[in-house]
This record gives C-alpha cells, sequence and structure tokens, in this order.
C-alpha cells in the first residue's frame, strides 16, 4: 500500500479515538491528492478512465462500492404528506371523533378518523335504543364507500352538471302534460314532510309513500280504530306475556332495536318485575320464533284462524267464534288463558291484512294494553299507502301519469308485479330517480338526481318514546351526489340549504325549555347528542270504535289457493333488499339458517323428508304467476305445507356484489283486499335434479348432547338459581393456577344467554372493527368464513316444534390455551392481562393452533384477501393491521380498544372505570348481553356476573380456563303446554 | 450349489459365488448402460417429480388456499404425507442399526437399499412441513438461530420444534451411517473402474479408502458407535411425531398409547415398503441370489408383529375411549368407525390388521407375488392410518358447530404424486449410481451355513 507510512498507532490502548497523524478521517483524505485535487476536478467521468495508473482506479472504485450502501442510509423524502396546514381544534391524528347521526331510524355514533368515518356505533343517550344498533347499521359504514354510487346527476344516460340538471328538469317538468307523483319511502322527519308538502304545493305534485315490505295493514287498522294512520309502538318491557302470530319484532318487525332492549331487559331473570313470558306462533323458523319460551308452527291460514278465535273469547265476540282443528284450538286456548292471566300483555302480528290488524287492535284494546304496552302515536310522519301506490301503478299504465318522481324507492325491483310497473313507467314522459347507485328503476329513468348516503345528510327522525333523533353529515358528500332535499328545493328555486331550511324550522318552534333559553344552544345540544326528547312532537291516539265483528267474518271469509303455502320473509341481514351490495351482509349468517350470500327456499323437515329433498337441492317453486329455481334449505320449524323465500335478492342493478344473488322473492307478494299480501301465495314445487350447496357457516344443527349451551326452566330457576348450572363432567386438576394471571388487569367476558337474540349484530360489529375480511361464497362453502365471532345455533327437540339456543362464540382467551403451547414460533402468546394475543408478523402458519382449538374460533388467511376496492379501503379501522395471507387471526379483545381505554384513563390520571373500554361486539349489542371489563375490579358488572350462580364456561372440563363466560338460559316454560 | 452342511442355519448366498463374481453381480450396473426399463421408470419418475414441483409453485405463489382445508380442518393430506413418509423411513436405520446390534447378519443383504429408502422418505417427509406452512418463505423462524428479535425465539414447549429437532437429527445420523457403509464398496467401483472420470469421482467419494486392516478396524468401530446413535433415534423419531398429536386436546389425538403404537405403525410401514422395493428390484436387478426368499419371509415377519401391535392399538383406543366415560373421546372414535369416514377407517383396518395376518402361513409368505400384493395393501392402510388419525379426529371435535368435511383438491392429489416422483427419481439414481447391495458385508456371510463357516466378524 503507499500509505503505510501512515501506520502508526496512538501509543496507548485507551481507544479515545484521538486523531493522531497518519489517520485518516474521511475517506478523502484516504486519497491521494492528485486523486483529491485532480480527478474530481477533471470531472467524475473522466476519473474512471484506464489511463490513470491502476491503484487510483481501485481507489475510486473501492471508494464507490463502499459509498453505495450509505445512500442507502439517506432518508427518502416522503412525497405524498399533507400538512394540517389549517388543523381543526378537535381532530387530532390516531385520535377519534364520534359524530351523532341517524341510520334508518336508528340513532347512531359515526366514528370518524382523520375525516374518515370507519364505524358505526350505537348512541347510548337515546332512550329508545340505548346504545343498541342492527346488522345494518354496523355494515352502513360500507355502503357510505359503495365504490358503485353514481358520481353526478344523469340526464338521458349522460353525465351531467347539476346546475345543467335542474334546468333541464324544470323544463321538461313544465313541458310535461299529465299527473305528477313524487314516490317516498316513509318519510319521518317532519322538516322533509314540510318541504314535500311545499314541493306538492308549488309543483303541482302528488306524493305517494311506498314501502316494499308495508306495514299498511296496521297503519289502516288503526285508522279506523284510532282516527291515526300510524304505526303501533311496543313498550315491551312492560308486558309480561308476548303472543306474537308471525311477528319478527327482535329482527324484521317494527323498531327492531328499541324492541330488542325493551323484550331483552325481561329476559333477565332476576328483573323485579319478573321473566317475561313469549309465545309465538309462526309459518317459518324467525329469529324471534327462536327465542320464544312457546314456539308453534302453524300455516298462515291457522295462525289466522287461532287468531280469530282468540279474539272472539277475549273481546268476547261469540259469532266470531269458529271450528278449529283440535290442535289448533288447544293453541288458541293456550293463548287466552295466558293472556287473560297476565297483568300485562300485548299481542301482535305481522299480518298485513287490515282486517287482521283490527282484531288484533281489538284483543289488545280488549286486554287493556294501549297505552302500556303499545301505543299509537300521532306525530307528522307519513306511512306506506299500499293502495295508493297500487292505483299509482293502475294509472301509470293507463298512460295517466306524465311525471314520476322515486325517492329512495325502487319498485322496479320490488313491486309485487316488476312487469306491469315497468310496463307503466315507459309510458311516463319524465322518469326521475334519486337512486345513490343505479337500481333497477334509476336505470329506467330519464332524470337520475342521486341521493347522498344518510351520513353525508341533514335531517332528523321522530323516533319512538318521545325522541327525535337528528341525522348530519359526518363526511362531505364523497361523490358527486346532492341531497335528495335539496334537489327538490332547487326544482322550487328555493334558495339555500336543507339545513338552513330545517335549522328555521326549529327555530320557529323554538321555546326555551330544560334551561336552554338560546336556540343555537338548543341546536348545538341536538346535534352533539343527536337525541333529544321532545314529547310536544308526539300525541298518543285512543281508541275509538271499530267494527272487529265484521273484520273477523272478512277474515274467514277469506278465500285461500291450493297446493303448497308460498310466504316471503325478510332476513335480519339483507331485509328488504335496499343494502344488497353490501358484501359484509351478505356473508353473515342468517341467524336461522347459518347460510350465507344466497336466499334459498326454506322447507320443513317433513316435506323434504316426503319428497326427498336435501338442503342444496335445487328446487323450483312456482305459482300460477311466477316461479323462481332455488336451493332447497331444510329448516326445522317450517310449517309442512309451507315453503318460505326470503326478499331482498335477485337484483339485477346493484352493483358488483348485489346484482345476481338469489332469486326475486316480490313476484311471490299479492296485492289482496287492499294491502300487499306477503303470505298468501299459493303453488307447487318441483325438483330440477341439480345441486348447490348452501354457503353454510354451520353445518351441523344438534349439540348432540354435549354440555355446551345449559338451560333450565324459570320453575327451577326459582328454586335454584344455580340450576341447570351443574357440569355434566368434572375431571380432576393436577395444574397449579397461573399466579402471573392474579395481579392488575384482568380482562374477562360474560355473555348471557338468555338475552342473547342470535341476531348477528356483534359479528359485523366485529368484521367493521377488526378489518375481518369477507371472502365470497365459494371460500365459505368450503367452511372457509373469516369471523372472529360467531353465533352457534343448536335445535333440539322435535323437528317441527323446535326449540333452538344461539350461542355467540369468540376466542376464549383461556388462561391455559392449549393455542399457545403448540405454535413453534411463539406466535401466539399470553399476556399478563390474561389475553391471548396472535403475532401476525410472527405465524409462519402451520394451523396447529386452530387445529388445537376445542372451540374452532382461530381463522386462518387462506389467500391474500381482497382489499384493493380504493373506497372500501377507507373504512378500514387504521388501528388494526391487515393480515397477510398464510396468517392465523382471531378474536383479540378488541385490543385496540383496551389500549384506547387504558391511554385515556390515564391520560387523564385516573383509575380505569367499568365502561371505560368496551369491546365492539359489545357495543353492538342491542340487548346487552355481552359484558367486558376487569375481573379484578370487585365493583364492576364482569366481577358480579362471574359470581353469578348461572354462569359457567364451556367445556370446563378440559381446564383451559376461557375468559369467556356464559350464563344459564332460563325459558319461562308454562306447565301445561299445547 | 454349494454343499449344505448346516441343518439349523440356512445360508444366507445360497449359491455358491466367488468374491469377484460378487462383486460382478452387484457393480455391474454401475458400470454398463442403462436398461430400457430403468430408462422408462427414471423418466416417468422425473416427470412425476416436475408436475410435483409445478404444483407446489403455485401453491406457494397462490396460497393454501388451493388445498382443500378449513377453519375446521387446519391438517389432512399434507400431515398424512409427512407422518406416512416419515414412517416409511424407519425401516432402513432399523435394519441397520437395531438388527447390527443384534447381529442379524441376514440384514447384511438388504441394509444399503433399506437406508437408501429411508434417507429419501425422509427427505420427501421433510418438504411437507415446509409447504404446509401458511408462509413457508418464513420456514427459518423454527430454527433457534440468534437474532434480534428480542423475546421472539423458539417455543420449546411445541411438539413441531421437536419435530425439527427429532427430524433432522434422524437425518443427518442416517445419512452419515449409510454413507459411512458405502466407504468400501465405493473404493471397490473406484478399484474396478477403468475410467479415468469415475476414478477420480468415486475415488474422492471413498475417501481413500485403502482396505488396510486398520481401515477395516476404523470402520468397524465407527459402524458400532452409529449404531449405538441411530437406535434410540429410531424409536425417538416417530415417539415424537406422534407427540404433535398425543400433547393436543383433540380427542382422537390426545392419546397416551401415541408413541409406541406411531414406532410399531413406522416399523410395520417401513417395512412394508422396503418389501414392495425389493421384491422389484431383486427381480430386476437379478440379485435374487442375495436378496433370497429367506430375506422376504423374515420381513414378513417382522410385519406380522408390528402389524398386530398396531392392530392392539386400535383395538386398545377404542377399549380406553368407552373405558375413559369421556363423551367426546366416545363419539371420536364411534364417528372413525361409523361416520362420515368409515370407509377409510375400514379400509385402515382391512389393510393394516388383517391382510397381515396372512403371513402366518409359511407358503405365502415364500410367495413373492402374493408378498408384493400384501405389502401394496399395508402401504395403503398405513397411509389411511395417518388420515384417519388426523382428518376424522379434527373433523368432528368438541363444539358440533364447527363439524366440517374435506376432500382435497388435485393441488393436493399431484403434491402426493409428485413426492412419490420425487422418492422414485432418488431411488433410481441410486440403483444406478451406487452399490445397491453392501458387497464387502454380504461377502462376510458368504460361507453362513457352510462348510467351513467360521463367524467373520467383519461388523461388530
Amino acid at each position: 500500500m503507499s500509505d503505510n507510512k501512515n501506520d502508526k498507532t496512538c501509543g496507548t490502548s485507551c481507544g479515545c479515538g484521538t486523531p493522531v497523524e497518519g489517520y485518516w478521517q474521511n475517506v478523502e483524505d484516504k486519497l491521494p491528492t492528485e486523486a483529491k485535487t485532480q480527478e474530481f476536478a477533471d470531472g467524475e467521468f473522466d476519473s474512471f478512465s484506464i489511463k490513470k495508473d491502476r491503484r487510483s482506479f481501485l481507489k475510486i472504485m473501492g471508494f464507490s462500492v463502499s459509498a453505495l450502501p450509505l445512500t442507502g442510509c439517506v432518508k427518502i423524502p416522503v412525497r405524498k404528506a399533507i400538512p394540517y396546514l389549517e388543523k381543526q381544534a378537535t381532530q387530532y391524528p390516531g385520535v377519534a371523533n364520534y359524530f351523532a347521526t341517524t341510520f334508518k331510524g336508528n340513532p347512531v355514533m359515526i366514528k370518524v378518523r382523520e375525516g374518515r368515518p370507519i364505524k358505526a356505533e350505537g348512541n347510548k343517550l337515546s332512550v329508545a335504543t340505548e346504545g343498541g344498533t342492527d346488522a345494518q347499521i354496523q355494515a352502513s359504514i360500507l355502503d357510505l364507500y359503495d365504490s358503485n354510487r353514481l358520481r353526478s346527476a344523469y340526464v338521458d344516460g349522460k353525465a351531467v352538471e347539476w346546475d345543467e340538471f335542474d334546468k333541464k328538469l324544470k323544463s321538461a317538468i313544465s313541458e310535461q302534460s299529465g299527473k305528477k307523483v313524487l314516490v317516498t319511502r316513509e318519510v319521518t322527519s317532519p322538516s322533509e314532510i314540510k318541504l314535500i308538502n311545499e314541493f306538492k304545493d308549488s309543483m303541482g305534485f302528488d306524493h305517494v309513500v311506498y314501502e316494499p315490505v308495508s306495514r299498511y295493514g296496521i297503519y289502516k287498522a288503526n285508522e279506523k280504530a284510532f282516527g291515526a294512520f300510524a304505526p303501533n309502538t311496543y313498550f315491551l318491557e312492560d308486558a309480561d306475556t308476548i303472543v306474537s302470530f308471525g311477528a319478527d319484532f327482535l329482527g324484521t318487525f317494527g323498531n327492531n332495536v328499541q324492541q330488542s332492549a325493551d323484550y331483552s331487559k325481561r329476559r333477565v331473570p332476576t328483573n323485579p318485575k319478573g321473566l317475561n313470558k313469549h309465545i309465538h306462533v309462526e309459518a317459518l323458523m324467525s329469529l324471534t320464533g327462536s327465542n320464544a319460551d312457546h314456539r308453534y308452527t302453524r300455516s298462515v291460514k291457522s295462525q289466522r284462524e287461532v287468531l280469530t278465535n282468540v279474539y272472539a273469547s277475549i273481546a268476547g265476540d261469540s259469532s266470531a267464534k269458529a271450528k278449529l282443528s283440535e290442535a289448533d284450538q288447544k293453541l288458541a286456548d293456550f293463548v287466552v288463558k295466558e293472556l287473560k292471566a297476565s297483568k300485562s300483555s300485548v299481542l301482535m302480528s305481522d299480518d298485513n291484512n287490515v282486517d287482521v290488524q283490527v282484531m288484533v287492535a281489538a284483543i289488545n284494546k280488549a286486554l287493556g294494553n294501549y297505552g302500556n304496552t303499545v301505543k299509537v302515536v300521532k306525530t307528522e310522519a307519513v306511512y306506506a299507502n299500499d293502495e295508493q301506490f297500487n292505483k299509482l301503478v293502475e294509472d301509470m299504465n293507463a298512460g295517466k301519469i306524465g311525471t314520476a318522481m322515486f325517492l329512495g324507492t325502487n319498485p322496479a325491483y320490488n313491486f309485487h308485479a316488476p312487469k306491469t310497473f315497468v310496463e307503466g313507467l315507459k309510458k311516463v314522459g319524465i322518469r326521475v330517480s334519486f337512486a345513490l347507485a343505479a337500481d333497477e328503476t334509476s336505470t329506467l329513468c330519464n332524470f337520475v338526481a342521486p341521493d347522498n348516503h344518510a351520513y353525508e345528510t341533514w335531517s332528523y327522525n321522530m323516533g319512538v318514546e318521545g325522541e327525535v333523533s337528528f341525522t348530519q353529515p359526518v363526511i362531505q358528500p364523497l361523490f358527486g351526489s346532492r341531497m335528495a332535499t335539496e334537489t327538490l328545493m332547487a326544482l322550487m328555486d328555493k334558495e339555500g340549504s336543507f339545513h338552513d331550511y330545517m335549522k328555521a324550522n326549529w327555530k320557529n318552534s323554538f321555546s326555551p325549555s330544560n334551561g336552554i333559553s338560546v336556540f343555537e344552544n338548543f341546536w348545538n345540544k341536538a346535534l352533539h347528542d343527536g337525541v333529544m326528547q321532545v314529547s310536544s312532537m308526539f300525541s298518543e291516539a285512543s281508541y275509538g270504535s271499530v267494527n272487529a265483528s265484521s273484520s273477523a267474518k272478512a277474515v274467514k271469509a277469506i278465500k285461500y289457493g291450493k297446493g303448497l303455502n308460498v310466504v316471503t320473509y325478510q332476513k335480519f341481514a339483507i331485509q328488504d333488499g335496499d343494502m344488497a351490495n353490501n358484501p359484509l351482509l351478505h356473508e353473515m349468517p342468517d341467524p336461522i339458517t347459518k347460510a350465507t350470500w344466497d336466499n334459498y327456499i326454506m322447507v320443513s323437515p317433513s316435506f323434504a323428508k316426503a319428497n326427498n329433498i336435501k338442503s342444496g337441492d335445487v328446487v323450483k317453486v312456482e305459482t300460477e304467476s311466477y316461479n323462481v329455481t332455488l336451493p332447497a334449505a331444510v329448516i326445522p320449524g317450517v310449517e309442512a305445507n309451507t315453503v318460505a323465500v326470503a326478499v331482498g335478492y335477485g337484483r339485477t342493478q346493484s352493483g358488483k356484489v348485489g346484482t345476481g344473488m338469489g332469486a326475486n322473492a316480490f313476484p311471490f307478494v299479492t296485492f289482496a283486499n287492499g294491502s300487499f299480501d306477503y303470505n298468501t301465495s299459493f303453488g307447487k314445487l318441483s325438483k330440477t335434479g341439480a345441486h348447490r350447496g348452501l354457503a353454510l357457516s354451520q353445518t351441523s344443527m344438534s349439540m348432540h348432547g354435549r354440555d355446551i349451551v345449559r338451560e333450565t326452566t324459570l320453575e327451577k330457576f326459582e328454586s335454584d338459581k344455580g340450576a341447570g348450572n351443574k357440569p355434566k363432567m368434572k375431571l380432576p386438576q393436577i395444574y397449579p393456577v397461573h399466579h402471573q394471571l392474579q395481579e392488575g388487569h384482568q380482562w374477562a367476558m360474560a355473555i348471557d344467554l338468555n338475552t342473547c337474540t342470535g341476531c348477528s349484530t356483534c359479528v359485523i360489529a366485529c368484521n367493521t372493527e377488526n378489518n375481518v375480511p369477507v371472502v365470497g361464497r365459494t371460500e365459505v362453502h368450503r367452511r372457509r368464513d373469516m369471523h372472529w365471532m360467531r353465533i352457534d345455533r343448536y335445535f333440539a327437540g322435535d323437528e317441527q316444534e323446535p326449540e333452538t339456543v344461539h350461542m355467540p362464540m369468540l376466542c376464549q382467551h383461556c388462561e391455559n390455551a392449549p393455542c399457545e403451547n403448540v405454535c413453534p414460533v411463539l406466535a401466539t402468546v399470553h399476556s399478563s392481562d390474561g389475553i391471548n394475543q396472535q403475532v401476525y408478523n410472527r405465524c409462519i402458519g402451520t394451523r396447529y393452533c386452530a387445529n388445537n382449538c376445542p372451540y374452532k374460533v382461530r381463522r386462518f388467511n387462506w389467500f391474500n384477501y381482497d382489499h384493493s376496492d380504493e373506497y372500501a379501503r377507507l373504512a378500514l379501522n387504521p388501528d388494526v393491521s391487515i393480515r397477510s395471507r398464510g396468517v392465523m387471526e382471531k378474536c383479540s379483545f378488541c385490543m385496540q380498544r383496551i389500549q384506547e381505554g387504558k391511554l385515556k384513563a390515564k391520560r387523564e390520571r385516573r383509575e380505569l372505570q367499568p365502561g371505560d373500554i368496551e369491546t365492539a361486539c359489545q357495543q353492538s349489542c342491542p340487548t346487552n348481553a355481552i359484558v367486558f371489563g376487569d375481573m379484578n375490579d370487585k365493583n364492576s358488572p364482569i366481577a358480579k356476573m362471574l359470581e353469578n350462580p348461572r354462569t359457567y364456561t364451556v367445556l370446563e372440563e378440559l381446564n383451559v380456563k376461557p375468559r369467556v363466560n356464559y350464563m344459564v338460559k332460563v325459558r319461562n316454560k308454562s306447565k301445561e303446554e299445547v | 450349489m454349494a454343499e449344505h452342511v448346516s441343518k439349523l442355519r440356512q445360508p444366507l448366498v445360497p449359491e455358491d459365488r466367488t468374491y469377484k463374481q460378487m462383486s460382478e453381480d452387484v457393480l455391474d450396473t454401475l458400470e454398463r448402460k442403462p436398461t430400457k426399463a430403468w430408462l422408462a421408470g427414471f423418466s416417468i419418475s422425473v416427470l412425476f417429480l416436475t408436475i410435483g414441483l409445478i404444483v407446489i409453485g403455485y401453491q406457494i405463489a397462490t396460497g393454501i388456499g388451493v388445498w382443500g382445508l378449513n377453519k375446521t380442518i387446519g391438517w389432512s393430506w399434507d400431515i398424512t404425507n409427512f407422518v406416512f413418509c416419515v414412517g416409511i423411513g424407519h425401516a432402513g436405520t432399523l435394519i441397520s442399526a437395531i438388527l447390527l446390534i443384534f447381529r442379524q447378519r441376514w440384514r447384511t443383504a438388504i441394509n444399503r437399499a433399506a437406508e437408501a429408502m429411508t434417507i429419501f422418505a425422509v427427505a420427501c417427509a421433510g418438504l411437507f412441513p415446509l409447504i404446509h406452512m401458511g408462509r413457508p418463505w418464513l420456514a427459518y423462524f423454527v430454527f433457534p438461530y440468534p437474532n434480534t428479535l428480542g423475546p421472539l425465539w423458539v417455543n420449546f414447549k411445541s411438539p413441531l420444534l421437536w419435530d425439527v429437532f427429532a427430524i433432522s437429527t434422524y437425518l443427518t445420523v442416517s445419512l452419515v451411517f449409510w454413507y459411512m457403509g458405502l466407504l468400501p464398496d465405493l473404493a471397490t467401483v473406484r478399484d474396478r473402474t477403468k475410467s479415468k472420470f469415475r476414478k477420480a469421482i468415486y475415488g474422492a467419494l471413498s475417501f481413500g479408502w485403502n482396505g488396510s486392516t486398520r481401515t477395516w478396524h476404523h470402520f468397524e468401530v465407527l459402524s458400532l458407535i452409529l449404531a449405538g446413535l441411530a437406535t434410540p433415534l429410531v424409536l425417538s423419531v416417530h415417539t415424537i411425531v406422534s407427540f404433535d398429536f398425543a400433547t393436543s386436546v383433540i380427542p382422537g389425538w390426545h392419546t397416551t398409547i401415541f408413541p409406541p403404537y406411531f414406532v410399531a405403525g413406522a416399523i410395520f410401514s417401513g417395512f412394508g415398503m422396503v418389501l414392495t422395493l425389493l421384491i422389484i428390484t431383486r427381480k430386476v436387478m437379478n440379485w435374487e441370489n442375495y436378496i433370497t426368499v429367506g430375506h422376504v419371509e423374515a420381513m414378513c415377519k417382522v410385519i406380522i408383529l408390528t402389524g398386530t401391535m398396531v392392530g392392539l392399538a386400535y383395538g386398545t383406543e377404542f377399549f380406553i375411549a368407552w373405558y375413559s366415560g369421556n363423551p367426546y373421546e366416545r363419539y371420536a372414535f364411534v364417528n372413525r368407525a361409523f361416520g362420515p369416514y368409515w370407509w377409510a377407517y375400514w379400509t385402515m383396518i382391512s389393510c393394516n390388521v388383517i391382510s397381515p395376518q396372512f403371513f402366518w402361513f409359511k407358503k405365502l409368505r415364500r410367495n413373492m407375488t402374493f408378498v408384493f400384493i400384501i405389502t401394496i395393501f399395508v402401504n395403503i392402510g398405513m397411509w389411511f392410518e395417518r388420515f384417519v388419525i388426523i382428518t376424522t379426529s379434527l373433523h368432528r371435535d368438541f363444539l358440533p358447530s364447527s363439524w366440517a368435511m374435506y376432500s382435497p383438491t388435485w393441488v393436493e392429489i399431484w403434491t402426493f404424486i409428485g413426492t412419490f416422483g420425487l422418492f422414485f427419481t432418488l431411488f433410481f439414481l441410486f440403483i444406478r449410481l451406487l452399490p445397491g447391495i453392501a458387497v464387502a458385508e454380504v461377502k462376510s456371510v458368504k460361507r453362513y451355513g457352510q462348510k467351513g463357516d467360521k463367524p467373520v466378524n467383519v461388523i461388530a
């Protein structure tokens, strides 16, 4: 080396690094003078030319090679960082804001992170829902980000600016002859009604209210009996006995969230008012029926007959009494006896026949239920009118209608005679749709004015129990849509925004009360809380008089068709199909059938046996006017001569998820006796020979006599609080307790099987909170659903009259977790606060943990699941990582929420309080069946629940010591049954 | 024919062959061009291997979801194949180590091929734990290498980690033992060959073996040491593999009988596979003079013994399931025999318990065609045994809500066929490139049972 004259040492062994002559401090020093001064001066490329000597060439090379890695250490500037130039005062990166709003009539809180709405939660201030939600609310965020939504207004299929749209539509309307009609769904916001009325007056429109699944029968009956065209409001907390004829009040009938909350309070056996008694009569197995104490399978005709005799006995109308079959008469007697024996009761029916509802009203009147357990409340809200809409379709076909506007309605899909409607619509000159995304009706319209999603909208809603809930935008409109109300305002040449309009209405009616004297304070509080008691806007109607006797005669005179009774129903997730493009709802296993992604034809086991049909066999159900070909689902509790098909499927225009999923069942609905009848089509069923396996999340129906769901009866419970809670098997333990799992916070959960209705709202809440992927029909069919939380459903007893139990099943966070010791790489470990953790980055995917899990709650990422939709991605929770393929995942007890709660308490320098931390499933539950907390906090609800004699753990004999506890189900069974 | 003097001992090499002739008999194949049969067999094996590799590549690129597994059944064909392959890799070391220690001198003719088969089977087995992982590119996480991940290291409580050590140790010791045994024969090949190229290669491979007494002495001492090391491994490997199941909580897996039951099963299947291969090999290679009917018969006896042990284990499991009074345990076994996978269970019983019983008859034991057919049944039965244990236990465990069914996809089927491709490719190469019979050792038993036979302690 040329530099060996520099080989001098410091002379000490201090290692101080003091520069000593000859030791080079940087690379330039090391270079020979010539290279330093000349080669770089000559320009960089010259230095590499071979004319220099070999040594300097090598040195340059050495320098370059050693410098190259250094460039890797340079921080590459982030190119797309957007600085908070104007940070809002309340916004902090990583901290969520919550805004109160309303979805489908239910008060909700929307969690917003960095401007993005990511989760819907219940609003705890609501006296009606008490913070509960349902599956559609939980899934609603994904609809907001649906990339299928329209991006602008359209005229004759061409995208136009809103100004141009308004101009064109206005001139078109003014030039068009014929009647003008505005078709909306039920409108419960007085300001919207006021605006619609102004629109009607100034533009000469008629207003028709249409609901695909209507409760017109109830409204009309109430109009007759109370003089109020309004729904019933049920107060189930006050009812000792609930008798339901087909009304799925925990699922799809009425205010299901409020009803579930009230119902569940009386399902706690220690409630001082006592356990309620729930008698359910229905033709198919419904969510509500599966929770009943006594459930009876009866055809729709039998239900009406039994109801008529119940009416005859209770209202004392002997003329209405008819001779029934022995079993039906026994049932009627049983219902009458139970109703008469109880101090407060309620009877309801989902029958849309007006005469049936008149009888129901007469029964409730005779029992003195009005004003107590059921109320007819008059508000400014407008409700569906089947007759008017049916008349409208007739008028359209007669060419009388010149202009038709469809706000939130999609009759081309969900009218019972879609072809007639479409034919009629073609005769309408100006066809306007306000659809968010292209649907069956909007594609037939020449004007499309896409409405905002509920979360981009101003409105308010007349709720129940004297509550008004407010709707406010939680994000700027994502696409080029405009609130339908503002489109109406634009057509009327009305200035300002709908927000100002509705605020002005409130201001006009504002009077200082509740210590709020300034309107702005009232307004801010209203928007902050989202709900407000404004009882002045509600008035209870009183029962006048109605000729129920003639109704009873009319019901008896109804003629039924021959053959198989084809009934339609709504599934809890999909309901009437307006959210059919939501994959979360499609993948939610139906609470009863556990089927995903499809509709199917529910048949009874006895019918299936007689006709040799197995679940999944494709069958054709045909009536005179319509037929569908779908797989069969053999489900206990379906009436032998009844087949049931869910509506809401078979959309032909619904985006990439909903289009073509299942078959449309709306055409099985008939228009009979002045209302839509959902249950009285008759026809036949034939096998096609094809097979299409249902995508079931659970295939085994029975508990096989195992000690999984424990239950008892109220009678036994009253003498022994621990009744039914004796383990069938107790194995000796030789292992010591985990001492490290005694101190500090120890998280645990308790799920009350008596209040859990199995509705599966928590399943979707968990999906959205934890970014659980949707895997699609094929993968669910291969038994690869990814749900961290699932609801196990077991049937017991007779196939025609089964008993059903629901059991939410999630990671049990076992103290002696069998999954932990088998992982070769420690990818699943226990935290000191008792949580079984999954370390995604460490997981290599041997799946041993899932095999060794006795509860089978671990889920494996078989593929890289799709998160590529640029809009749907915005709904992902930034606190939870997306799992790659080959990685195991499972319930984390909402670790991110625990962490957030702990940090909040720490920041506020206080102890963690019960309620600081709520898991997503717990938050979403409409019946508060899930309790979560620190079991070491002796005052917390969880600690108290763990001491409850009803509490047990599943498979306790394995000594895995689960942290998820269950509480014995107590059924309120009468001694005598039918 | 040599003059047969012993009334008690059958000669191990029936025909009178000179040492030179013996060398030629065995080493000839190495020195002539490959036969058509070899070429055909080798080509088919390579074809299957190639398809297997393509299919595995597809699976790794796409995700394990291309298999038929689901949320309930996390292992099926993958681990079935793994245990099956480990099982058939049991005979070789047993023959070379345990039989050596017990001075069963008949083993000399078959130990080379059996050991080779062991190594190839273990190589195939090693494939499955790797490709069954969700993220095989992170497979190195299972090794306790020093790293900066803090507390994240391997889990010494996990039977899968024990597998890593057990299998790799077994493979290493078997390989060393096998290779060491090859040395004298490799030297013979070296000495016989005229080609410089071959001489160089075999010369290097034989580590300069010079045949001196000293060399032989070292060789024998080393053989004994390795045999001593390998003997416990024969028992430990499958014991540890059985821990994958025995230490779990799943009914049907959680069983203390598994270690001896698995070891017996492994020896059973190992001998089954050795017989399948050797019956063909002795015919094709004209080695009937070395791998005699007596050898086959001896192995058949091992098969009866181990097959009956396995049958006893099946019965014991059922008895204990009933006797335990544990409803999950009872259901698991009733479900095995009468559930949806009943056909797999009864295939297993017929192949493993019933078919070996024919070997009680000497005539049948000495009928090569019959023995061959039975060994095929044994192979099928032992594959099904693992399938039954793994799949039928998993598919219906504690909570009926998660019960599911499993069926393989084409990817799994081709992966399995590809494994056979790998196995036979290696076997064909072995037959072609290395002495398939340990000539040096067979020479030592040439006079066994004949006039003038004095125990020549070649080994031990």
